[in-house]
């Protein structure tokens, strides 16, 4: 079993717009995915991120609040999760709510020794 | 990591109404100048939770959690603001107190910021449909589409009329308070007249969208039920327009069959009225029981509950409504009220009499579909099918819903077969 990296990036301008009961019921799907996921073994570790943070370039010589590369999306939060290949780790990323919102998904293979 | 399913398990509109919670907690303490910061903080605070919570679970309290979030974020824009709009004071007793906010008084706290609010959005000095959309928007926790959806505007339209709404109420002479003495019962007659108005908003058939509208529906009910819990407010017509709310509501299972159709009073099957809500109505319509003048919404309640509670269309109390239309048509002279009550008269003196009355009607009305609707059952119950053709026809033109349109062609169609 290999191990995954979920990056999750953007949504956040259609979030933004949500009214409470949107928010609330998509906050539900998120919740019902990864509680799916942790069900069927899948799930191994995640964690959301705060949207601004901070590029250190040049030992901290240069340090810009970030990460906004102009016109990219920002990462809200990464998931780990236990698939055999890359192919099912993409098809387990369907689910994902963050696709509601124009988001994307990158699914990173972590390498091992 | 923890387990992310109680994000499922938060109960239904938690997040619309603990919105609207905080959003006049913190107007009450930070100022209604400060509304928009409030708004801005606390749509910031759900949206941390809709991101937080699947990842870490749900908090303990979601509700203190939700408001401590919306309030530092308001603290912290204030604090970095260099105009500083929000009393000095009120910062420093904030920073103080927020760490040991007790949550008994926290509760009360809400409860009356939020009553505060109800009174100030009713505001005289706001006109109607603006009243309207602030409740939806502060204290309901309605979004723009949603709201765009229930009134049956477009979203820009709405927000464009929440903008200006929100000036008026910043700019004006309102006070966030509960009206004492003799103004009270003033303000508050407005108060529950925009309640009635989104009731009947959301009450009103419409083939589309069946769902956002009973919503509108629940929420007037429980705006209120929050107006009748408090000892102050506990008015005879809160408990009137309550009871009347409920008798309404317990049809919602059966105002359409399962595809959609309109299914009027006699067609509908009363064994799925919601029982629960017509022994509320019951009850409510008990408290607003008083000596002396009868209100309109009293009577009103009154011939709601006598439909509620008759085992079948044939079985209903005609008598007893016919007598109430006749005092609701005296204290509240309209044409939907003399027209419906024809329907009563046709059922206690016959419907050749009640086509008599309808001339009377029809010479102060304007053309308007309810006025053929019942015509063409008059005409329907005396025999006269080539009239009551006539008649659903002109309906069918005049409305511009589509379930009363689909509703008046079925009928045409039975007629022309018969």
């Amino acid at each position: 079993m290999k191990e995954f990296m979920y990056l999750f990036r953007g949504g956040d301008a259609r979030r933004a717009e949500q009214s409470p009961e949107e928010a609330q019921q998509h906050m539900a799907k998120w919740g019902q995915w990864m509680h799916q996921l942790a069900q069927d073994g899948v799930l191994k570790a995640g964690q959301p991120l705060q949207t601004d943070g901070k590029v250190v370039e040049k030992a901290g010589e240069i340090v810009t609040d970030g990460p906004f590369a102009e016109g990219k999306e920002v990462v809200g939060g990464f998931l780990i999760v236990k698939a055999e290949t890359i192919e099912g780790a993409v098809e387990i990323s369907k689910g994902c709510p963050i696709f509601e919102h124009g988001g994307t998904t990158e699914v990173r293979e972590i390498l091992e020794m | 990591m923890s387990n992310p399913t109680r994000t499922t398990e938060i109960v239904d509109h938690f997040f619309r109404y603990e919105s609207s919670k905080v959003i006049t907690y913190l107007v009450g303490k930070f100022g209604k100048e400060n509304l928009e910061l409030v708004e801005d903080c606390v749509q910031e605070a759900l949206l941390k939770a809709m991101k937080v919570w699947p990842f870490k679970g749900v908090p303990d309290n979601p509700s203190a959690w939700l408001l401590k979030v919306a309030q530092n974020k308001v603290l912290d824009t204030v604090r970095r603001s260099q105009v500083l709009t929000a009393k000095k004071e009120t910062i420093s007793n904030f920073s103080a107190r927020s760490s040991e906010v007790n949550e008994v008084t926290l509760d009360t706290q809400l409860h009356d910021d939020y009553l505060n609010m109800m009174f100030a959005c009713c505001h005289p000095s706001i006109m109607g449909e603006s009243q309207i959309i602030l409740v939806l928007k502060i204290l309901s926790g309605f979004g723009n589409r949603e709201i765009a959806r229930a009134l049956m505007k477009s979203e820009d339209a709405i927000a464009k009329a929440y903008t200006r709404a929100k000036t008026k109420l910043k700019k004006s002479q309102v006070k966030l308070e509960i009206p004492i003495g003799r103004q009270l019962s003033q303000r508050l007659d407005i108060v529950l007249k925009i309640i009635y108005l989104m009731f009947n908003e959301g009450y009103s058939s419409s083939s589309s969208d069946e769902l956002v509208k009973q919503d509108l529906c629940y929420e007037a009910m429980r705006l209120t039920k929050i107006l009748a819990d408090h000892p102050l407010l506990n008015h005879p017509n809160v408990n009137a327009i309550l009871a009347l709310m409920c008798f309404h509501a317990s049809r919602f299972n059966t105002r359409t069959d399962a595809d959609g159709n309109l299914q009027t009073l006699d067609q509908q099957d009363r064994s799925k009225w919601n029982k629960e809500l017509i022994e509320q109505g019951g009850y409510h319509l008990y408290k607003s029981t008083r000596f002396g003048e009868e209100s309109a919404y009293f009577l009103e309640a009154r011939i709601a509950a006598c439909h509620a509670m008759a085992p079948s269309f044939e079985e209903t109390n005609w008598k007893l409504i016919l007598t109430l239309y006749d005092a609701l048509l005296e204290k509240r002279p309209n044409n939907i009220t003399a027209l419906n009550r024809l329907v009563a008269l046709a059922k206690v003196e016959g419907a050749d009499n009640a086509l008599i009355c309808l001339e009377e009607v029809k010479a102060d009305s304007k053309e308007n579909y309810l006025l053929y609707a019942i015509e063409g059952f008059l005409y329907e119950e005396v025999g006269d099918s080539k009239r009551a053709t006539e008649s659903y026809e002109k309906a069918i033109f005049l409305t511009q819903n589509e379930a009363e349109k689909n509703h008046l062609v079925q009928k045409l169609s039975e007629i022309v077969s018969v």
